[in-house]
């Protein structure tokens, strides 16, 4: 007896967690972004009267997500799809922002499944509060609700507002990246 | 029997709760920006500040304007540094001549906290400041970017006119205040 009452409460407590998790893998960029004059990643001024260059911006790939969207019970008007989102830890001074975008639509897997930006592509600027920059999913009627995993989207990070404008010293952010759901 | 299924009971409720907590990722940015302190006249060339004749007996020499130059500068500050001013002497004072400058309020491409014209300044060999209060800024480069500057020469004492040239050079400097 009291081994069939451990067996149900445990099935019941797994069936309730894969329905609702979102999942994501972010590789490239562990280390630290670092631009400067020193190692060129900005260039110094050496006009009187110039400005920096405006924007830094990373390789297309800089970073690749592969976001894993979990089962639904089908349903043909329903979404299937997570979201990502995007904060900074710090604000930084005027006009210094940090902006993300992706840079291409990934591998579905003939999932169906599709990413969309808030922006049609554009960066989005990141702020101290977290906000969606990429969103993965599909219409069921294009599936059965079965998981999927939409991978290789590859993100590029863009620093604008590089200006004398900013005040002399160093500024470091932690971007932090949330999936949830959309 | 039941103190066992208190226990599966707590477990089942906070698991979900731990499971759902949302996936995250970090990564790291950082940059630097180092003190900029540069300036610049254009055009570079030489002028040359020619009296000449007045029209009628009796009136003084016409004194010599050039408003043919330019400051451009480039200027990072820290949030603690001292504005900066720029200052601007002559090597040497030609006897009975006045040389004043005037730099004019900034136009053209630039941005920031630009510096402020302080009028019309005689130029000596001591430097004077002629524009102040520049912090984080950048005048744009060339001609129309900047400050114009005008330079007039006039001749202080008449009892010593005669005809002359001379040659005298012009330091402009920004630096903190």
């Amino acid at each position: 007896m009291l081994k069939k009452i451990i067996a149900i409460v445990s099935i019941t407590v797994s069936c309730d967690v894969n329905a609702q998790q979102r999942t994501m893998t972010v590789t490239g960029g562990t280390g630290t972004l670092t631009l400067n004059t020193t190692n060129g990643t900005i260039a110094k001024v050496v006009t009187a009267g110039s400005d920096y260059i405006n924007d830094y911006l990373t390789a297309t790939n800089y970073l690749t997500f592969n976001v894993t969207v979990p089962a639904v019970s089908s349903a043909w008007y329903q979404f299937q799809g997570a979201e990502v989102s995007v904060t900074q830890s710090t604000a930084w001074p005027n006009p210094l922002t940090i902006n993300i975008a992706p840079t291409g639509s990934g591998n579905s897997s003939s999932n169906n499944s599709y990413i969309y930006t808030p922006n049609s592509n554009a960066f989005t600027e990141i702020s101290t509060t977290s906000m969606w920059f990429m969103r993965v999913g599909r219409p069921l009627y294009f599936s059965s609700g079965a998981a999927f995993t939409h991978s290789n989207i590859p993100v590029r990070i863009k620093i604008s507002g590089i200006s004398v404008l900013v005040p002399v010293g160093t500024y470091n952010n932690t971007l932090t990246f949330t999936v949830s759901a959309p | 029997m039941r103190r066992f299924l208190i226990v599966l009971s707590i477990v089942s409720s906070a698991t979900p709760s731990f499971l759902q907590a949302q996936t995250t990722a970090t990564r790291q940015v950082s940059i630097s920006f180092p003190t900029v302190v540069l300036v610049n006249i254009q055009p570079g060339d030489p002028i040359t500040l020619a009296f000449t004749r007045p029209d009628d007996a009796g009136l003084p020499l016409n004194s010599p304007v050039n408003t043919s130059k330019w400051i451009n500068y480039s200027s990072a500050v820290g949030n603690n540094s001292p504005s900066r001013t720029i200052t601007a002497s002559i090597n040497k004072v030609i006897p009975n001549i006045k040389l004043s400058i005037t730099a004019a309020a900034a136009t053209g491409f630039g941005g920031g906290t630009l510096g402020t014209s302080t009028g019309t300044v005689t130029l000596t060999t001591t430097p004077s400041i002629i524009i102040s209060g520049i912090r984080g800024a950048y005048t744009g480069a060339g001609i129309s970017n900047g400050h114009n500057i005008s330079l007039t020469a006039t001749w202080i004492n008449y009892t010593l006119l005669s005809a002359f040239n001379d040659t005298v050079s012009i330091v402009y400097t920004i630096s903190d205040f």
